[in-house]
């Protein structure tokens, strides 16, 4: 498999997000409408915490109340 | 959840301490004050994520004229450090000096470059305004004519008081990952809540998975109220009022500007890096006097389409007798007479009598937990 896809969108669209980006960080439309479709699809960027760390983390939220 | 702004959770508290602490004797000692650590404790554990340490030249300018840092990242409030000219002349790129607070080395810190800057441009981009009676203004116009860049790292942590609700952003994440909330929307508040606070956390929480409740813990003015009593009030308020599974409250270690809308967008960006996904703005949201429109810190969230944190924009909310209940200006067709406003004045200066608010205005439990209090305001 291909580690990218091209998709297609209308032209119109394509214009009036770059119209949008202007003065934004983001590099192109790509960028943006992969962060966008991350973010209205909920897809996470997956943390980059270890296991150990996590659990760590997890035993300090139980002991301060915040998780059961 | 969100990912962190500009991309990247920073993480700069030292793994090996003692690797460090070796050049104890070695290396030069800066006495910073709490204001400093606040900063300090924020860079180190990614509350200001994608920021490293405090700004260079270059960041600091771009985040004056555009709002945004040098590589296009919004950035709206320069987070520095200002040092004496005579000990900064000292320093050298490349140096590594320790923060000393309470007598001993709490961070390191990595000397970029240094540079001057205009108090009165910084003033007047900011705070909009060269006003010295703006508290913005009056912090900056204090401050030494040198800024030093350069990046943090922490060595131990200083900030014990209210220690069991200091999560940082990673902790924070990890909650609402176990707590399966997608949707979180956070509420920045330096306030003890009524009945309107309430209602607008509600109204956000019925469209999302969770609330996050976020006190700005931090300097304080004579007359507000102790850091201590909103913290009780909150914690009264949410375990009576609300669904222990739907909300969070934890603090935030920082220091208010006043800097109204610029100020809203840093506001959401922390809260972006603690991994909620929408954050609620008020009205005059960070503003302080008259210096800002009620919503210029609305409107000022059209100029970042790539902020990555929606904001939810509440305009008002009083009481309203004809529909009995509280409303907002999209909901209530009443004219004003109808309508009681939540006067955060009244309230105090019932409170400060020892007396309870009348319950449409503050929930009893809530007033019951601020009188108990040994004191309830900064003197
Ligand atoms: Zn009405």
């Amino acid at each position: 498999m291909p580690d990218e896809y091209n998709v297609k969108i209308p032209k119109e669209v394509y214009e009036s997000i770059k119209e949008k980006l202007k003065g934004t960080h983001f590099k192109d439309v790509n960028e943006f409408i992969i962060q966008h479709l991350k973010q209205s699809l909920k897809i996470s960027d997956i943390s980059d915490l270890g296991e150990e760390e996590e659990n760590k983390i997890k035993q300090r939220l139980k002991s301060l109340g915040y998780l059961e | 959840m969100v990912g962190p702004h500009g991309g990247k959770l920073i993480n700069r508290v030292l793994k090996d301490k003692a690797e460090v602490l070796k050049h104890e004797n070695e290396f030069e000692f800066i006495k910073v004050n709490t204001d400093v650590i606040r900063e300090v404790e924020n860079i180190a554990f990614g509350v200001y994520s994608p920021l490293e340490g405090f700004l260079n030249k270059e960041d600091f300018e771009s985040v004056l004229n555009r709002k945004r840092l040098a590589n296009g990242v919004p950035w709206t409030i320069p987070i520095v450090f200002d040092l004496d000219d005579k000990v900064a002349e000292k320093l050298t790129k490349g140096q590594k000096i320790f923060f000393q607070y309470n007598n001993k080395p709490v961070a390191l810190f990595t000397i970029e470059e240094k540079f001057n800057f205009s108090k009165d441009e910084y003033a007047s981009k900011i705070y909009g305004t060269t006003d010295i009676k703006h508290p913005g203004v009056q912090r900056v116009q204090n401050m030494n004519n040198t800024l030093v860049s350069g990046k943090i790292d922490l060595i131990s942590s200083s900030l014990t008081e209210f220690q069991n609700y200091y999560l940082h952003p990673k902790e924070t994440r990890v909650l609402f990952k176990e707590k399966g909330w997608l949707d979180i929307v956070a509420f920045q508040t330096r306030n003890v809540p009524h009945l309107g606070h309430e209602y607008v956390q509600k109204a956000a929480l019925t469209m999302s998975d969770g609330l996050f409740i976020n006190p700005l813990i931090g300097p304080k003015k004579k007359g507000d109220f102790l850091d201590k009593v909103i913290i009780d009030a909150y914690k009264t308020l949410t375990n009576h009022y609300y669904l222990k599974n739907n909300v969070v409250m934890s603090i935030l270690q920082s220091t208010m500007h006043y800097a109204g809308p610029r100020e809203a967008i840093h506001h959401s960006i922390m809260r972006k890096n603690f991994g909620c996904t929408h954050f609620i703005v008020g009205r005059d949201h960070a503003g302080v006097g008259d210096f800002y429109h009620p919503f210029a810190a609305h409107r000022i969230f059209d100029e970042f389409p790539d902020l990555g944190i929606i904001p939810l924009f509440f305009r008002s909310f009083s009481r309203c007798t004809k529909c009995n209940a509280i409303v907002n200006d999209k909901i209530c067709p009443h004219p004003q007479k109808y309508h009681i406003n939540f006067s955060g004045t009244k309230i105090r200066k019932l409170l400060s009598e020892g007396e309870v608010p009348p319950s449409d205005l503050m929930r009893p439990e809530v007033a019951e937990t601020i009188i108990k209090e040994d004191k309830i305001f900064v003197e």
